[in-house]
């Protein structure tokens, strides 16, 4: 992974003091409310319901087990002994006290890592694939790429007021594990016949009030221009983007205005002057860059496949971690293993301090010491030998971290929701814990099924793309939810349509019961639930849902 | 106050006239830190979903007189703008929403270009101010004018800022350490310092 080196521990170290000096100023009073805002935001602090909120960036959600500990430390020095990881590959800690949150910083500077622009109007962290580097249907890792994104964002002085957030993700293989085509800006990572990094540049994907699926504007481009094409996108978005009214803000909007077509002439014409000047990315750079992200000293462990063979025969746990939890891995004798944060009675993504230690000690005996954050909010180990996979499972059954989940019904994408959220209609983790209550039993007979929580239109659960979406709403007052279904961001990207009318939060988990017993009848040859919703059409399972005999105090909406 | 960047000087500080700079905003109450602490519950009431776009220059004058707007200035002949200039160095005054480009072939004898934020918030005169610098050639001062606060002034600089007409309220002490608050910067800039994404690897930047 990458290593800071003096320049960049410079960098963020004089970010710290910069920090710590605002803060200060703000608690005297030299500050006010209006203007502070802003520069808590782009150092990922928000003031929350209860408590303020310090979000620290993992970029491209790569973390080293050094990195998970002080992770674990912060949580329980300075909150409640756990944090949450979060859709965008990032963690938060929901109990800090603003006057800690420099000290907080300066414990994260110490081990290579910051909380700049995690919020804001400004170019985000940037996210890729859990995968990278070790998925099979990989072309090309993006996390250099990613990298050198990070390094050339982070305190860009042109673009830290933005009409709105920036959010830019990679993906670099064949199934789309980054979601990026509901970001602002996505990458698709390839190699041309001559064997040269080129890009795919799409733009004004997003989700939130007006969800769109990003929009190709540039195919072919080598990857030297990665940074003069972006400063070209930026500058084109902070100029034309709309200021008058902040639900109209995002890219996606400026995009819809002037169509993806024209708004790529724009950005062409401004590139022209960029091109080939002193933010074209020297030749050795990617090189030097992915020297970083290396593959590690992999083993041969011939027997090793008849061993787990034996094993998954002789536990049939072991049997459903291992299919649900452990992916293949670019090398034979390797997998990538997902440590569920979704076992139930938790609430989705949350880890504690313990669990986060052990984690951290895990990767370091069965995973070269690093860890990877899932915008799924789950854990990864990337690089274990199956023939660790045995006991691995068990270290992480003892943890109460072995829920065999993975892309199953329970394995929930959910936002904090109005347990945290100042901006939440409702509240999600309750939601997320009686679907799982629920479905919990028939999980492994429906299969494969992406469920995303959001407590508002915000959409920070991803409600759009799942294949079934919860939306939290605000009904004169009281908590409400809308369900969406036929998501998805696999192998391509659709969002997911309202059915029905707005349901009472507990008619959600049955309302969701009724949608996969429908799938479960009606289903062929083995399709999955999206499979199927895409098959027979989203108001066959709307009928299923909606129009069957309530008695009549549900019926009233 | 002006804090004034000249190339190779340590910054500086200039009186300004009145009018010249934003003056101060009532004074800030103190924040108390057990609510602060506690959170805000809920807050979608407060959100103001319309952003109020600023009509009129916050700032009419500098130390020469008058600000001429863009548009005044392009519609002057060449003539009426050499007469201008017998009467003192030139000073125009560009809105958030001014394209700058405007100015291509338009800029001879303009001493200072006045880039208005309107709210310091509001990022276009980031990209005003570079293409200025970057596009237009443009070697006079760039001025940053109207809620010009010190935790800005450092991007401000790097994108050709060479004046801050400071708020009111600002303190010339801190707004010059605030230049410095960074020891290096990863991304090219107008201001043309070194950066760390730059051509050839440089020895220093072998991880440590
Ligand atoms: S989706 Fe809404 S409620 Fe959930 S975390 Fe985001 S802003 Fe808060």
């Amino acid at each position: 992974m990458y290593l800071y080196n003096a320049i960049d521990q410079s960098i963020v170290d004089a970010r710290v003091r910069q920090f710590a000096d605002q803060t200060g100023r703000y608690v005297q009073g030299y500050l006010s409310e209006d203007e502070f805002k802003p520069l808590r935001l782009q150092n990922g602090v928000y003031i929350e319901r209860h408590s303020p909120l310090l979000r620290v960036a993992i970029p491209y959600g790569l973390l080293s087990s050094q990195q998970l500990r002080m992770l674990a430390t912060i949580g329980r020095r300075y909150d409640r002994g756990f944090g949450h990881f979060t859709t965008r590959q990032n963690i938060q800690f929901n109990w800090v006290k603003l006057e800690q949150i420099p000290e907080i910083l300066a414990d994260l500077a110490r081990v290579h890592m910051h909380a700049i622009q995690t919020s804001g109007s400004c170019i985000r962290n940037v996210t890729t694939d859990h995968f990278a580097g070790v998925a099979p249907d990989e072309r090309v890792d993006p996390r250099p790429l990613a990298e050198l994104m990070r390094q050339w964002s982070t305190l860009n002085p042109e673009f830290a007021f933005l009409p709105r957030k920036f959010k830019v993700a990679f993906n670099g293989a064949a199934e789309d594990r980054a979601a990026s085509e509901v970001h602002d800006l996505a990458f698709d990572v390839y190699r041309d016949e001559a064997g040269e990094v080129r890009l795919t540049v799409k733009v004004g994907g997003g989700q939130g009030r007006t969800p769109r699926i990003a929009q190709v504007i540039k195919s072919g481009l080598h990857w030297r221009d990665m940074l003069t094409y972006t400063e070209a996108i930026l500058r084109t978005y902070n100029r034309w983007g709309r200021r008058d009214n902040i639900y109209k803000a995002r890219i996606k909007i400026l995009v819809d205005a002037l169509g993806a077509k024209t708004f790529g002439e724009e950005v062409e014409a401004e590139f022209i002057h960029l091109q080939g000047g002193p933010a074209t990315l020297p030749a050795a750079e990617l090189d030097r860059m992915t020297a970083f992200f290396a593959p590690p000293p992999y083993q041969s462990h011939a027997a090793s496949d008849h061993d787990e063979a034996s094993q998954r025969i002789a536990d049939p746990r072991f049997n459903a971690w291992v299919k649900r939890n452990v992916a293949k891995h670019k090398h034979p004798h390797y997998g990538a293993v997902t440590i569920s944060l979704k076992p139930q009675g938790q609430a989705p993504g949350d880890a504690t301090s313990d669990q986060m230690d052990a984690i951290a000690q895990l990767a370091d005996l069965y995973s070269f010491g690093q860890i990877r954050v899932s915008h799924h909010q789950n854990l990864i180990l990337a690089d274990v030998a199956r023939a660790d996979l045995w006991a691995l499972w068990q270290a992480l059954g003892e943890l109460g971290l072995a829920e065999a989940n993975v892309g199953l019904a329970t394995d929930i994408i959910c936002c904090p929701g109005g347990d945290y959220c100042a901006l939440a209609n409702a509240k999600s983790i309750p939601v997320a814990a009686a679907v799982q209550d629920r479905l919990a039993a028939k999980e492994r007979d429906i299969g494969t099924l992406a469920i995303k929580i959001s407590g508002c239109i915000n959409a920070c659960g991803h409600h759009h793309v799942g294949h079934i979406g919860i939306l939290g709403v605000d009904k004169n007052d009281e908590e409400w939810y809308q369900i969406l279904l036929g998501g998805r961001t696999d192998t391509k990207t659709s969002l997911g349509q309202i059915i029905g009318k707005a349901i009472p939060r507990e008619q959600v988990a049955p309302t969701l019961e009724r949608l996969t017993d429908f799938y479960l009848n009606k289903r062929q040859n083995g399709e999955t639930f999206i499979d199927a919703v895409e098959r027979l059409g989203k108001s066959a399972f709307h009928d299923a849902a909606f129009n069957h005999d309530l008695d009549h105090e549900q019926q009233v909406i | 106050m002006l804090l004034k960047i000249v190339k190779g000087q340590e910054a500086h500080i200039l009186p300004l006239p009145k009018g010249a700079f934003r003056s101060a905003p009532p004074p800030n109450p103190l924040p108390d830190m057990a609510i602060v602490n506690a959170g805000q519950g809920d807050v979608r009431s407060f959100i103001r979903p319309n952003v109020k776009q600023p009509e009129a220059p916050s700032v009419s004058i500098w130390e020469h007189g008058p600000l001429i707007c863009l548009d005044q200035w392009l519609e002057f002949s060449p003539f009426e703008r050499d007469q201008r200039l017998t009467l003192g160095p030139i000073g125009l005054n560009l809105m958030p929403t001014d394209d700058p480009m405007r100015l291509k072939g338009a800029l001879a004898g303009v001493a200072m270009i006045a880039v208005e934020f309107a709210k310091f918030s509001d990022g276009r005169g980031y990209s005003i101010a570079t293409l200025l610098r970057t596009r237009l050639g443009f070697s006079g001062e760039v001025r940053a004018v109207g809620d010009v606060l010190i935790d800005q002034i450092f991007a401000m600089a790097r994108c050709g800022f060479d004046g801050f007409a400071l708020r009111g309220d600002q303190d010339g002490v801190w707004a010059k350490t605030a230049l410095k608050c960074f020891p290096a910067v990863y991304q090219w800039g107008a201001d043309g310092r070194a950066f760390v994404l730059a051509d050839g690897v440089l020895p220093h930047r072998v991880a440590a």
